[in-house]
């Protein structure tokens, strides 16, 4: 295993009597973007903000080999963090807060700035109380992307970005990922994690309750099944790895388990298969599922 | 040394958010405390034999206002200045360094911009280094424009006093930084932060009033009157300011350790629990924005009341300094044909309907600061007019005020009657602030004006009320002329009961405000929003 640039384990963090963290380990390589996914409430945000010494925790977490709460100078050096709620300061101008935020970080070379500026059509000038949502986003974003750090955490960095401004930001993370950067990337937008990220993490009610390489989790994926018999189909819908079954205008819909998939094809066969169209379920519907099958 | 990484560069940082701000407050106070010299020369020039003056200062009233006396004989400039504006000046520094203190710890971090900075390499200290930092040069500034403009303005004080008055002044203050550093590590928001360290400046000025009065040992706990005896202009020392220092520097330290073993966003006061639905009580627009400030009328109405409780418990020593000094006769004393009681409690009456007044305008200008927040939108772009969500800021403030007054006649009458015999009836304290009431509507209707036509400049009807209380306040020694006065709706309306009601004129000032009223919520209705 390379170089390990994040390590939780056992972390769990309380706000009285509300278990926020309940124990998560989490770990992240170099060069390797990390997908940390979970609805509303699950735990994402904290676990960052434990990750950068922004609050305590019990269990360990270290970055860089480092501990997050006690070597925090040490570690900020190397790492840079978008929040995903933006907030900056009302009187002063997006270009002097990002040229603010490059200074603290100990950033000399400041010559991709001014391209990313122009990239994310940001206009400097303006003061950040006039800023929208979306353009608080792209300071803090430009500020991160322009350091060169080890580390980069972006907490649902695309939540306030246009179509454009988001693909022109997963850009922007696939050249970190080539200079062999390591990124660790929150958000409850499937298809962005799923698009970038080599392993991912399924966090709910404060628990990593998936991991993996987005390969390795193809075992829990499902395949969607539209298909029509000659005859009616009897039982199917009562197999444990059988999901969401619905009958329509002659045509079945459900989801079956991958591993399953031949069984349940098998079975299909028996009454003679007109039509049959398969499709992979996408990591959103895979989410979903899982969700349900919690719940 | 690594804690403290980056300390330079955000102070820095704080200059440049802060540039026009610490400009305009160094300049302003120091140009404020040092042009209030002149009139207390005048008032020593006016005044044949100055130890009257001292006399007169040691009225238990005087002395719970204002901080004892310190002068044997008679007064100097510096002495008598000293003796009357150095709590005032202490006050003001520190409120100062309470909101600055505020703005740059509890409040970036509850608005999240304390989360950016966190994730950069900087010291976990360096933020609140950088502020004690940029708080310790802003005061150090202050206190030597303060030392060049007395000296310049008046070269007859000398410098060594002025520096001792300069320095204990701006030291107090800044020990506020360190107890503001305190609430904001406890506190979870900005405005608990604030209302701790004002609530804590309030408590050093009730014990250094009652400390002065009666038992000293009070006042040498409270900071403030720890402050005062530094004995400026008299005797200079600086031993209370070393103590005051060390106050100062043991608030930042245990800041500092609050500071350490604390999550960021968190405080030791932990948030009471939330409603989970809106109280049945809350009916509409009205109740609703009156539920969102009722805290705040809950506080100023303590205040309003404490404050006229001082003023009823000070009716017994009045007779005997009245007759002891010209100077209290003449700021007392209107139309000899009346009672000094009467006289007394008609001053008072109308001091606190001014000071009532500032709480309704706060109520008032809470439409604006909705506004700012962008909260506004939410209730307006419902089926709620523009003139209902106005109007019901109106309604509150205009309610407040009399509820205000009611309270004013009921501390001032029931405290006062324990210390005096042969107090007016509860019935004279009733209409005497109920009188004020017109004045109090016409201030806030001229805010209402503001609001709908200029809300960038909401803050000349605060400027209306501090011209309406210099001018009736001070006018009572300075003879300033009548139409100074008469400019203002408290000076125009008679001092009851002292002169016979004007119900002409109470009808002039309701019918004016509404008409004011009327104008600003046409504006309101007509500009844009946001």
């Amino acid at each position: 295993m390379n170089e390990r640039i994040l390590e939780l384990k056992d972390v769990k963090k309380s706000f009285g009597a509300f278990q926020a963290l309940k124990g998560i380990n989490l770990e992240l390589g170099k060069g390797e973007i990390l997908g940390f996914i979970g609805p509303n409430g699950a735990g994402k945000t904290t676990t960052i903000r434990v990750i950068l010494g922004l609050i305590g925790a019990t269990g360990s977490s270290k970055v860089f080999g480092l501990d997050s709460w006690r070597d925090s100078v040490e570690i900020h050096k190397r790492l840079s963090y978008v929040p995903g709620d933006v907030n900056l300061w009302p009187n002063l101008t997006g270009g002097e807060v990002i040229d603010f935020l490059l200074k603290v970080q100990g950033q000399e070379d400041l010559s991709y700035k001014d391209k990313l500026i122009e990239k994310f059509d940001l206009d400097p000038s303006k003061k950040c109380k006039t800023y929208s949502k979306g353009n608080r986003q792209k300071v803090a974003l430009i500020a991160s992307l322009s350091s060169d750090v080890d580390l980069y955490i972006f907490d649902e960095p695309t939540s306030g970005l246009d179509p454009l401004m988001e693909s022109l930001f997963q850009e922007e993370v696939k050249k970190l990922k080539e200079e062999g950067k390591s990124i660790l990337l929150s958000s409850h937008i499937l298809s962005e994690v799923e698009k970038l990220c080599d392993t991912i993490n399924i966090i709910k009610d404060g628990l990593i309750i998936e991991k993996g390489k987005l390969s390795d989790m193809r075992h829990l994926t499902m395949s969607k099944i539209t298909a029509s018999t000659r005859e009616e189909v009897q039982g199917i819908d009562s197999l444990s790895y059988v999901k969401d079954y619905s009958y329509e205008n002659g045509y079945m819909n459900f989801k079956v388990e991958n591993d399953h998939i031949g069984e349940a094809l098998a079975l299909l066969n028996k009454f003679e298969v007109l039509s049959l169209e398969a499709r992979q379920a996408s990591l959103e519907e895979l989410f979903m599922s899982h969700y349900e099958k919690e719940a | 040394m690594e804690r403290f990484s980056k300390t330079f560069l955000l102070s820095s940082f704080i200059f440049r958010r802060e540039r026009i701000r610490i400009v305009l407050y160094i300049v302003l106070i120091s140009a404020f405390i040092v042009g209030m010299v002149p009139i207390f020369e005048e008032m020593l020039r006016t005044t044949p034999d100055t130890s009257v003056l001292v006399e007169t200062m040691k009225n238990p009233a005087m002395v719970s206002m204002i901080g004892p006396v310190f002068v044997e004989d008679s007064y100097t400039t510096g002495s008598i200045y000293a003796n009357y504006m150095s709590v005032y000046v202490g006050l003001m520094f520190a409120a100062w360094n309470i909101l600055f203190t505020t703005r740059h710890t509890r409040l970036d971090e509850e608005r999240g911009r304390m989360e950016i900075i966190k994730s950069l390499p900087v010291g976990d200290y360096a933020n609140i280094s950088g502020t004690i930092t940029v708080s310790f040069i802003i005061n150090l500034l202050v206190c030597l424009f303060l030392i060049v403009g007395f000296k310049a303005l008046s070269p007859d004080m000398e410098l060594k006093s002025i520096v001792n008055f300069s320095i204990s002044t701006t030291v107090f203050g800044f020990l506020f930084t360190g107890i503001t550093l305190i609430f904001a590590q406890i506190s979870t928001s900005s405005t608990l932060t604030n209302s701790l360290s004002f609530l804590s400046l309030f408590a050093f000025y009730i014990l250094r009033a009652v400390g002065d009065v009666s038992y000293e040992f009070l006042s040498l706990i409270s900071p403030l009157g720890l402050m005062t005896r530094t004995q400026s202009f008299v005797n200079d020392y600086y031993f209370p300011i070393v103590i005051l220092l060390v106050e100062g520097l043991i608030g930042i330290l245990l800041a500092g350790i609050l500071l350490k073993n604390r999550d960021l966003n968190a405080g030791l006061i932990r948030e009471r629990q939330g409603r989970r639905s809106l109280s049945p009580l809350v009916k509409g627009v009205n109740s609703f924005n009156l539920s969102l400030q009722k805290s705040q009328i809950i506080v100023w109405a303590l205040v309003i009341a404490i404050f006229s409780a001082m003023y009823g418990a000070t009716l017994g020593d009045l007779e005997t300094y009245i007759e002891s000094s010209d100077l209290m006769a003449k700021m007392l004393i209107v139309n000899p044909d009346y009672s000094s009681t009467d006289q007394f409690v008609g001053l008072l009456i109308l001091i606190m309907s001014m000071i009532t007044c500032l709480p309704v305008l706060l109520f008032l200008n809470r439409v604006l600061s909705e506004e700012k927040k962008g909260l506004t939108d939410a209730i307006i772009n419902r089926p709620v007019s523009r003139s209902k969500y106005f109007g019901s800021f109106i309604l509150i403030a205009s309610l407040v005020a009399v509820a205000y007054q009611l309270l004013v006649a009921l501390s001032f009458w029931g405290v006062g009657r324990e210390f005096l015999e042969g107090l007016p009836d509860l019935k004279v304290f009733f209409i005497g602030a109920i009188n004020y009431v017109p004045a109090i509507f016409f201030t806030m209707a001229v805010a209402v004006l503001l609001v709908g036509l200029l809300p960038k400049y909401t803050w000349l009807s605060y400027l209306y009320l501090g011209y309406s209380f210099t001018v009736l306040y001070l006018g009572r020694v300075l003879d300033f002329p009548e139409i100074l006065e008469k400019l203002t709706p408290f000076g125009i309306l008679p001092n009851y009961p002292l002169e016979e009601l004007d119900y002409g004129m109470v009808l002039i000032l309701l019918a004016l405000s509404l008409v004011l009223c009327g104008i600003g919520m046409y504006g309101y209705r007509k500009r844009d929003i946001g």
